[in-house]
């Protein structure tokens, strides 16, 4: 599953995700989900709460009627999936990591009716972050999004006084209160994998913190990817694919590609 | 020929021609950029806002091409085919006739000339999965602000143009003078065309979707409809909006306070000489 960012899209964001299929095994054994909403008009609660709400829709078993032909249905309705990886880049991490905990805090309340209730299968999922906005924008970061990104979009955003620009204060109740309760929730309930995130940022990244929580499984650098390439994989950067199929970022890695692009 | 192939005949045909079929709701379907592989790629498209109190005229979601401006639906059909013709000799599309004609007086030719990129792509280097997100990327693009850019810049009356444009002149000469000020959705919905809207790509591919990105292309086209003077239009609302942009840069740059910008190129003086604490609503009048 795909979150894009601030004003991306499905295609402006993961467009080169697929054509891992055609190269990596991993992929050609993934169905790929990608979330569209919008950056500059809705809201961070509300796109996270829809996502916590849709994805039993696919996970852990796909509803045949989004598939068609029929007959693709009937063979794909059969199975179950073996895992779920979720992955977001910049205000979608937010997204994601609010979706999994008020996912993770409903269970908790349900809980306390019925001791025997067993967590929602969407808590097992895998969480791979690209510069998430988690910590929220540094200085100079919302400028720098005026001048990376379509710069009219940014401003019509600015204008609309949307939450990516207001809930996404450093100090805002969203960004304080999702990591407080994140971290808190993981140590009473470190089973519940979703809550805990594998982040990989870009280096530098002049439009958000790269803070971590404390409570994340694992937090490296990309070095000379900016916050918009961080996610963008292709045959000399391979560091998205393999992050989300779950191996470790090592500098190596990153040390062999980068020799490997200044020979080719 | 295989399922996929008509399953994507059948997508386009929805998303390029118009909701004919049974729609699947918001819960998106394949984008079939996966078309030769075993697994299954999905969009599931999300808002907060389409539930919440506030309607707004323009929605995220790409506008249905079948409820558009004639001439304008009439360019964007021509595309269609022009994307339609290119999938199916690539083998992404069925080997059959699409069962929309041609587009009124318009040669879907100009749509191949006009995109370089595709010409040389079409001599075999072009794959079944760039020329699938090239595709979706073109339909994303038609959001509804971006569909009334592109009528007003290419077809609208003198008149409506004018009318339109005075009020994104209206709303820069506010921001220039009061950059803190709230704007009500409305306002900004009533100016989204020239602001996301007209956001032209510079590195966009060369594809039968290009045109978008240049504004004097179809001057080149016999296409009916289409004002002549589209470059100075252009120029116009560059021109319009050019205030709109200094304010908020301002603005944002002027939140952290700490943060110098050594650019320099956009404290203007007026934006300077407004006090924060000023908070007026402009647009509810």
């Amino acid at each position: 599953v795909f979150v894009h960012g601030f004003l991306g899209g499905v295609e402006k964001s993961w467009r080169a995700f697929p054509t891992g299929t055609a190269k990596r095994r991993w992929w050609k054994e993934s169905d790929l989900l990608f979330v569209r909403y919008d950056s500059a008009r809705d809201e961070i609660a509300g796109v996270a709460f829809e996502l916590r709400d849709r994805l039993p829709d696919f996970y852990p078993t796909l509803r045949t009627e989004y598939l068609q032909p029929a007959t693709l249905g009937e063979l794909v309705s059969k199975r179950e999936y073996g895992e779920l990886v979720v992955a977001g880049h910049s205000l979608g991490g937010v997204i994601v990591r609010y979706a999994f905990l008020e996912l993770a805090a409903s269970w908790i309340r349900a809980r306390r009716n019925t001791p025997d209730l067993q967590p929602p299968r969407l808590l097992e999922a895998q969480t791979r972050l690209f510069s998430p906005a988690s910590a929220g924008f540094r200085p100079g970061g919302k400028l720098a999004m005026f001048r990376s990104s379509g710069a009219w979009s940014a401003i019509e955003m600015k204008l609309r006084k949307s939450t990516a620009f207001t809930d996404l204060d450093p100090t805002s109740r969203v960004i304080v209160n999702t990591q407080r309760r994140t971290e808190s929730l993981v140590a009473r309930e470190p089973s519940l994998t979703a809550l805990s995130a594998d982040v990989v940022w870009a280096r530098p990244d002049n439009v958000v913190l790269a803070e971590a929580y404390e409570t994340d499984n694992s937090s490296t650098a990309v070095k000379g990817k900016s916050h918009r390439e961080v996610c963008k994989p292709n045959d000399a950067y391979t560091v998205p694919w393999v992050f989300v199929e779950g191996e470790e970022v090592s500098q190596r890695r990153q040390s062999h590609e980068g020799l490997a692009r200044i020979f080719s | 020929m295989k399922d996929w192939q008509e399953y994507s005949l059948e997508t386009f045909e929805r998303d390029w021609l118009g909701p004919r079929r049974k729609p699947s709701a918001s819960m998106g379907s394949s984008t079939s950029s996966d078309a030769n592989a075993l697994h299954l790629s999905f969009l599931l498209a999300l808002s907060s806002f389409s539930r919440g109190t506030h309607q707004s005229p323009h929605s995220f979601a790409p506008a249905p091409i079948g409820v558009i401006h004639r001439p304008l639906q009439n360019v964007l059909r021509a595309e269609g085919r022009c994307w339609y013709l290119l999938g199916r000799d690539l083998g992404y599309f069925p080997d059959r006739e699409l069962p929309e004609p041609p587009a009124d007086n318009i040669d879907a030719e100009f749509f191949f000339t006009n995109s370089e990129k595709v010409a040389g792509e079409r001599s075999g280097v072009l794959t079944l999965e760039t020329f699938a997100m090239w595709l979706a990327e073109a339909r994303e693009d038609l959001s509804v602000a971006r569909i009334a850019f592109l009528r007003l810049l290419l077809f609208a009356p003198t008149a409506e143009w004018e009318h339109e444009l005075e009020a994104v002149r209206r709303l820069a000469s506010f921001l220039s003078r009061r950059p803190w000020a709230a704007v009500s959705p409305v306002t900004v919905d009533s100016v989204s065309w020239a602001l996301s809207g007209a956001e032209l790509a510079r590195d966009a591919e060369r594809t039968p979707a290009f045109w978008r990105m240049d504004v004097r292309a179809l001057n080149e086209a016999s296409v009916p409809g289409v004002v002549s003077n589209s470059g100075e239009r252009w120029t116009a609302l560059e021109q319009a909006r050019a205030p709109i942009k200094s304010a908020m840069e301002w603005l944002v740059d002027d939140e952290h306070g700490a943060f110098a910008d050594l650019d320099g190129e956009h404290k203007s003086d007026s934006a300077a000489d407004v006090t924060s604490d000023e908070r007026l609503e402009f647009g509810d009048e």
